[in-house]
């Protein structure tokens, strides 16, 4: 059995329809290799790491297809015209990975805004890299080193 | 005849020295050493990937984090998945 997983990035305003008609059409896909659609995770409203068509926040909703072996599966072909034909008003961005054989299928998500609870006003410019590398156990003056981008670099 | 003395300039041995030092450690990669840190390879795994990056968000080169080069192209790539997908940053201050 192939597995498929398919991260989508939608503007947080998307309503419950639109939600609905995207896991259809991820499940169309999926039947149409004659496999299922085997999990459908919303994630939720996030902070993005940077403005997307000038909008701060989005929605994540992570999609894992299951298909039968077999000659060249079209369901990755499918799948990318489901999101960028069809629902292409509702969906930002997307990513098609296909998942190892005997991976498990846990994974850990990160934080979303609901969950930290945290206004854009808390934020403060920067604030997103909380640790440096040195904080990290890297050798600080290397990491340091690189981020000052000096000429004296380029030897 | 006249020889021509090849001098050493300071500025080069510096750098020969400070390149030794930096290879002094024998860092070991940590994904080959375990298969939990080897999971956690994935690009949705932000915490864990951001500690693979530098403040301004560039990727750390694998002489820093000790990874061997299968892993280091393996990170760089989930890194880069996670940067399309607006999970981490490409650069620093992007308002």
């Amino acid at each position: 059995m192939l597995r498929y997983e398919t991260l989508v990035l939608t503007p947080p305003d998307i309503t419950r329809e639109q939600i609905g008609l995207l896991e259809n059409q991820i499940a169309t896909a999926a039947k149409d290799s004659g496999g299922r659609l085997m999990q459908f995770d919303e994630w939720g409203k996030y902070y993005l790491a940077y403005p997307v068509k000038k909008n701060n926040y989005g929605c994540y909703f992570l999609a894992r297809v299951e298909i039968p072996e077999g000659p060249a599966p079209k369901v990755v072909s499918d799948l990318t015209r489901a999101m960028q034909i069809k629902c292409v008003d509702y969906v930002w961005r997307h990513v098609i990975k296909k998942l190892e054989a005997g991976a498990s299928l846990e994974y850990t998500r990160p934080e979303s805004v609901a969950s930290t609870a945290k206004s854009k006003f808390d934020r403060k410019p920067g604030e997103f890299f909380e640790r440096s590398a040195s904080q990290r156990g890297f050798g600080g003056d290397q990491a340091a080193e690189d981020d000052q981008d000096s000429i004296s670099e380029h030897e | 005849m006249s020889k021509l003395k090849l001098t050493i300039s300071r500025r080069l041995s510096n750098k020969k020295v400070r390149k030794q030092k930096a290879f002094a450690q024998k860092k070991v990669c940590r994904f080959e050493a375990s298969a939990d840190y080897r999971a956690n390879l994935d690009y949705k795994n932000v915490e864990f990937l951001r500690g693979f990056i530098t403040e301004r968000g560039k990727i750390l080169p694998s002489r820093v984090s000790g990874n061997s080069v299968y892993y280091q192209r393996k990170l760089a790539r989930e890194i880069k998945l996670a940067r399309s997908m607006a999970l981490l940053p490409y650069c620093p201050m992007h308002r």
